[in-house]
């Protein structure tokens, strides 16, 4: 039985209004925060920078970074949970954006493209992070946010309960598999709707809201645990 | 399960909010390598497709056609070309379709296309191909034309995988076998013209299981077409 964020966790919506839930609101105007967060059209001036570079125009790459390269950190900030990896994962991500220009598709939007190689350079650093900890025997998992990027600076109990909340939301993500991490990410945090996120995983709409879902009741379930365990 | 109203997503606070698109750092190393443009790879994949097709012809002049090519009818010889090419067009137009979002067709849709790939080439032979018992012994022909099946799909393959390689951004192991399906059917197709036997047996092991055995290469080498 769901219960409105406002009951469960009256810290949360106190600090964080924009986590307020919105029932039954289309699914873009729910989760977007800022809300709809667009993926782009053909007129974006991201779009239109990986346009001029996929026809061989080699001075827009600057400005592709530049446009392009604080959004796609985000994504992968949330992905990855480590500011540092996050930066390095970009500019793996940027590489291959260059080494794969002429396979971008004419008048395609360019974010859901750079979501898709993001999401390539991420789960490669997985393989290699997991091969590297197999050949060296060591069976320990990477600590869930070890290196968080990190908090907000605090003050007062509400903000120290907030403060946790995000915590236990980042510990959760990092716990949670990738599959639905990356669903549940780019759902909620990036804004794409159900259809672009699954165009982004190579996946059925079907799987995708499932996988977010799944995503979406871990994180709830540990938001009521430490919520017991405070009261 | 509760029901999947994913509006409720919106409940969960993003721990990453403060600063998650902060500028990163500039970039550690500039692209050194010049990367090709959208025109250049356009015309290195018409290039690798002639390449392909030329290769094919090339074998039939040079190592070997069937003798009876001059007695079968025009109608026999483009049904016998024409069902394995087909399914040829299928596997690429799978692998290579930009999709929606210009990402390309989700797993689960590639897999239905490659299947259909597979499928009209089998049901295609079996209709193509003459009803007849092949008298001589199964294997040994059924073998080797396996093998020169699998010399035949080699170039084509190798082809597909360096004029697509670091293009496929989603699903690309299927995308990729999408290319070790539709190399395997092109020569499929050539066989029609190499080898004369009409046994329909024959032509879906013989020609056609190097449709498998190319996707499952195309599959294995699905890293080199990642972006």
């Amino acid at each position: 039985m769901w219960v409105p964020i406002g009951e469960s966790f009256p810290y949360l919506a106190a600090t964080f209004p924009m986590a307020e839930p919105i029932r039954k609101a289309p699914l873009r105007a729910a989760v977007g925060d800022p809300p709809a967060r667009s993926i782009g059209g053909p007129s974006g001036p991201l779009d239109a920078a990986m346009d001029r570079y996929a026809r061989g125009d080699d001075a827009a790459f600057d400005e592709l970074y530049r446009t392009g390269a604080p959004r796609l950190r985000g994504f992968l900030l949330r992905l990855c949970g480590d500011p540092a990896l996050a930066d390095d994962l970009t500019q793996d991500a940027f590489l291959r954006v260059h080494r794969a220009r002429g396979s971008f598709e004419s008048g395609a939007a360019a974010l859901p493209w750079f979501f898709a190689i993001a999401r390539n350079a991420f789960l490669d650093h997985k393989r290699r992070e997991a091969t590297r900890r197999s050949l060296a025997g060591d069976e320990r998992s990477a600590g869930p946010g070890s290196q968080a990027e990190a908090a907000p600076d605090t003050r007062g109990d509400l903000a120290l309960a907030a403060s946790e909340t995000l915590d236990v939301v980042r510990a959760t993500l990092q716990e949670m598999t990738v599959l639905q991490r990356e669903a549940f990410v780019l759902i909620r945090f990036e804004g794409l709707s159900v259809s672009d996120a699954a165009q982004v995983l190579g996946a059925t709409e079907a799987a995708v809201k499932i996988r977010a879902f799944r995503a979406y009741e871990a994180l709830r379930a540990a938001l009521q645990r430490q919520n017991k365990g405070e009261r | 399960m509760e029901d999947l109203d994913l509006g409720r997503l919106a409940d969960i606070p993003d721990p990453f909010a403060e600063g998650s698109e902060k500028a990163p750092r500039s970039l550690a190393k500039r692209p050194a390598a010049p990367s090709a443009s959208r025109a250049h790879v356009r015309g290195i994949r018409v290039m690798a497709i002639a390449i392909a097709v030329l290769s094919e012809a090339a074998w039939l002049v040079l190592v070997e056609h069937r003798n009876d090519l001059g007695a079968l009818s025009p109608s026999g010889v483009l049904l016998g070309v024409g069902v394995p090419f087909a399914a040829a067009a299928v596997a690429l137009a799978a692998a290579a379709r930009r999709g929606p979002l210009g990402l390309g067709e989700p797993a689960s849709r590639l897999a239905a296309l490659l299947g259909l790939s597979v499928t009209v080439f089998v049901v295609g032979s079996l209709f193509a191909t003459p009803q007849e018992y092949d008298a001589g012994p199964f294997w040994p022909h059924t073998l080797r034309c396996m093998a020169v099946t699998a010399a035949l799909a080699a170039a084509p393959l190798a082809l597909g995988v360096w004029s697509f390689r670091h293009a496929f951004v989603t699903a690309t192991t299927w995308r990729s076998t999408g290319l070790g399906v539709a190399a395997g059917a092109l020569a499929a197709a050539t066989m029609s013209l190499a080898c004369s036997t009409d046994s329909v047996l024959h032509v879906i092991v013989g020609h056609g299981a190097m449709m498998l055995v190319g996707g499952a290469v195309g599959a294995a080498l699905g890293r080199a077409t990642r972006a």
